[in-house]
């Protein structure tokens, strides 16, 4: 191993695995992991980085206690970790995967319950004939603050112990909080999630510790690399590339063309087409014309080129969108500081 | 990796040096004056059951509460006293039986917003006693405990909670619509919100329900054929009832649930209400006058404002009529947040507002902890460490004084002497090569004679023992 000096933990097996080592692959950064069954691996391209693959749930303890430096996890467990001591910051927040939301789940029969207001009558309508409302939950504190900030408060919660969804029908507990992403577990298990009681929308983040990034600059740096090459490439998802063809007199004929009303401004690049001239060994008046525009404005940009002329139009994908600077990396500076 | 040190928990203080010497002076004038009113002093476990809790305290109590499971029992940092009180009141004395109960002790709150979350609350309680003269007696003695520290600068709120919650039932709402409502009064108060309060209630309560249609179809029922057509419609759903739940429990809320669903003109009256009634401040007896007036409006039963007119008769007998503080004041949009008040209650502020204790009637927490009927109760607290902030209570200074032996022989006279010097001053014995910053400082250098270093004036003194003793009676 190279002599690290940063420690980054990413998930072990589970859901949160694969696309974790698929968005370090795409940022060049493909994790070498000699077999399975070893917990620590490296990154050929990023020699200064080890990683060490950790539960998804174990992850933000690590960082917090300062074993790992940054590690990437659900943001639901950082939340539901959370110490409130600000030793963890949280250095990128969306990764784009692992999307899921924390919900309270009833019953189906129970038809009397809709909302969390519902929910917060059949609480005290039990607090008068002293019952309890048993939730089951792995989120114990997300859970417990939010009903408090809702002010509901006759309720117990129950440790998960196995497949948590079956509970209710078990008998051990009234209800659930869990997570979802489809909802489907929940409605296999004859489980509904109740209006307003939605406590957290959640995906995979990059977090850091903050002495271990605020005390040792290359740590800090290593960080920065590994935020830029994030950044720029899930800003790279959100655009595309189109080039075209089109025939003119000149380069500020077709700029003009392309962008005469502001309208056309979204569907002709971040800041104005790049118009070349085509080579060919007769005199044609061939243009190529390229834009990056959001991929949402594809179909509307490809009218708008072939309305000036424009044609042999290509599409691709960019891997990487880096833009005058590095936001996330900037934020990680102002949090540490 | 890992620091070194370990931090102290959020929220919760260390005291020492004069600050905590303030604190015991307080803690024990205040058991004095409480003494002195016939109170008996009591001690209360700081763990209780979170239950205990639960059942009265209010949201926003509950939700503060430092509570763990340990051993399977579901545990809890008190976070008041009174409810303790109660408990070990139906623990240990016949239930109707009048007690007196004074406390100094430490309650907890895990409120995210403030730096203290560990409080020292010093009251009393007077269970089983009725009328206003019980709530007068314990006001005056809220009262006359501040004034045994010199604090004579505070204000005296006066409120009564029956008044909201009188009209709140006749208006029949939900547990829960009320409990908002009640909690929503503090809100009333602040600039913005009765906005806020409507907010709060728009997504629910505000709005004309999808329902409506269904409500109108099961209106037109009686209970039990709605109540079979409702679980006929689960059964052909195949919407299997399972858990702990009877199917006739849930028919039954939903059908309640139908019929309570529009409330929005409820709940419109009640913030219409609860508005003019926190604008209710000011002079005694201008409010009443006022006050009656609305409640007449209201139909809603003047005893209250009875009561609060005894009250304020009686506390004029306590004080003397000369005595009469000029800044008591009426507001009857006092809520003080617990929810297990039922009559009359009392804030004490300080002259810039801050919050010093306050109290009130209680009369219903006994039946709710297990007392198989209703116990008059009424009882205050002062927050120790407020009270501490806003004192001007003197703490006379210690003339603290450090003594040495020359000699390894002169131990036993050295341990003599500072036997004698601590009937007048503290004294401690230097015990290694550091000597504490004490002003004094005695190096006994025979049997006879010894040097005085006064740190003060840094000049030194041979004494003989007579003379030594003399000249620190003088200090003093």
């Amino acid at each position: 191993m190279n002599s690290a000096s940063l420690r980054i933990a990413i998930p072990s097996k589970g859901a949160l695995e694969k696309p974790t080592l698929e968005l370090l692959t795409n940022i060049g950064l493909k994790v070498n992991r000699p077999n399975d069954r070893q917990y620590v691996a490296s990154i050929p391209s990023l020699p200064s980085v080890e990683v060490i693959f950790q539960r998804a749930a174990d992850i933000y303890t690590k960082v917090h206690e300062g074993s790992v430096d940054i590690g990437i996890t659900g943001y639901d467990v950082v939340c539901e970790e959370d110490k409130n001591d600000h030793k963890v910051v949280v250095a990128y927040p969306e990764l784009g995967y692992g999307k899921c939301s924390l919900v309270l789940a009833v019953p189906d029969s129970w038809v009397d319950v809709v909302s969390i207001e519902d929910l917060a009558e059949l609480t005290l309508q039990w607090k008068e004939q002293n019952r309890i409302l048993r939730i089951v939950t792995k989120y114990q504190n997300l859970t417990r603050d939010w009903l408090f900030a809702h002010r509901i408060v006759n309720f117990a919660l129950v440790d998960a112990k196995g497949a948590m969804e079956a509970a209710p029908s078990m008998g051990y507990a009234d209800m659930i909080a869990d997570v979802t992403s489809t909802g489907t577990t929940l409605r296999e298990n004859r489980l509904k999630p109740i209006q307003g009681g939605t406590m957290l929308k959640s995906q995979t983040c990059l977090i850091a510790n903050r002495s271990a990034l605020s005390g040792d600059r290359e740590k800090l740096q290593t960080t920065q690399i590994i935020l830029e090459l994030i950044e720029a490439n899930l800003m790279a998802k959100k655009f595309i590339s189109v080039t075209a063809n089109v025939q003119g007199f000149s380069v500020e004929e077709i700029g003009k063309k392309l962008t005469m009303t502001p309208e056309l401004q979204e569907v002709t690049g971040l800041q104005g087409p790049t118009i070349a001239k085509v080579y060919s060994d007769t005199h044609s008046d061939w243009y190529a014309v390229t834009v990056v525009i959001p991929e949402v404005k594809l179909l509307p940009a490809i009218t708008h080129l072939r309305t000036v002329g424009g044609t042999d139009i290509t599409v691709f994908p960019p891997r990487y969108v880096f833009r005058s600077h590095c936001e996330s990396s900037q934020k990680l500076v102002e949090i540490l500081a | 990796m890992l620091h070194s040190g370990i931090d102290r928990a959020e929220g919760m203080p260390d005291f020492w040096g004069e600050e905590c010497r303030q604190r015991h002076l307080v803690r024990y004038q205040f058991i004095e004056t409480f003494q002195r009113f016939g109170y008996s002093l009591v001690e209360l476990p700081l763990v209780e059951r979170t239950e205990l809790y639960l059942r009265k305290s209010g949201e926003d109590i509950v939700a503060q509460i430092y509570d763990f499971v340990y051993h399977n029992h579901r545990l809890c940092l008190r976070p008041d006293v009174t409810t303790s009180a109660i408990r070990a009141y139906l623990e240990h004395f016949p239930v109707g039986s009048v007690q007196r109960f004074c406390y100094g002790g430490t309650v907890f709150r895990h409120e995210p917003t403030t730096n203290y979350r560990q409080f020292t609350q010093m009251g009393v309680e007077l269970i089983g006693s009725k009328g206003a003269i019980a709530d007068a007696e314990v006001i005056y003695t809220a009262c006359r405990s501040l004034q045994s520290i010199d604090l004579d600068n505070y204000r005296l709120v006066l409120g009564h909670i029956g008044i909201l919650q009188q009209f709140l039932r006749k208006l029949n709402l939900s547990d829960r619509l009320a409990g908002i409502l009640l909690a929503g009064m503090e809100l009333l108060h602040q600039p913005g919100g009765k906005q806020k309060l409507e907010n709060q209630l728009q997504a629910n309560y505000l709005t004309k329900p999808e329902t409506q249609q269904l409500a109108e179809v099961f209106g037109v029922m009686d209970e039990v054929s709605a109540r079979e057509f409702i679980l006929e419609m689960l059964s052909s759903l195949r919407i299997e009832i399972n858990g702990n739940r009877h199917p006739q429990e849930i028919a039954d809320r939903l059908l309640g649930k139908l019929k309570h669903r529009d409330q929005t003109h409820k709940v419109l009256k009640a913030i219409g209400f609860m508005e003019r009634l926190g604008q209710l401040r000011g002079e005694p007896q201008a409010i009443l006058v006022k006050a009656e007036d609305l409640l007449i409006e209201y139909e809603i039963d003047p005893e209250p404002l009875r009561e609060l007119n005894q009250i304020l008769q009686l506390l004029i007998s306590f004080y003397g009529k000369k005595n009469l503080p000029n800044h008591i004041s009426l507001d009857l949009g006092l809520t003080r947040g617990l929810q297990y008040y039922t009559g009359t209650i009392f804030e004490l502020l300080d002259a810039e507002g801050n919050h010093l204790g306050g109290g009130g009637r209680y009369d219903d927490l006994v039946y709710t902890l297990g007392g198989h009927t209703s116990i008059p109760a009424t009882g205050f607290s002062l927050n120790l460490e407020t009270v501490c902030q806003t004192s001007k209570v003197k703490i006379n200074s210690i003339l603290s004084t450090a003594i040495i032996s020359g000699t390894p022989e002169l131990i036993p006279t050295t341990i003599d002497l500072a036997q004698k010097l601590r009937e007048l001053v503290p004294v401690q014995m230097v015990l290694d090569d550091l000597s504490p910053p004490s002003p004094l400082l005695i190096v006994v250098e025979s049997i006879h004679q010894c040097r005085l270093v006064d740190r003060r004036s840094n000049q030194e003194y041979l004494f003989t023992v007579p003379e030594l003793l003399e000249f620190i009676t003088h200090q003093l």
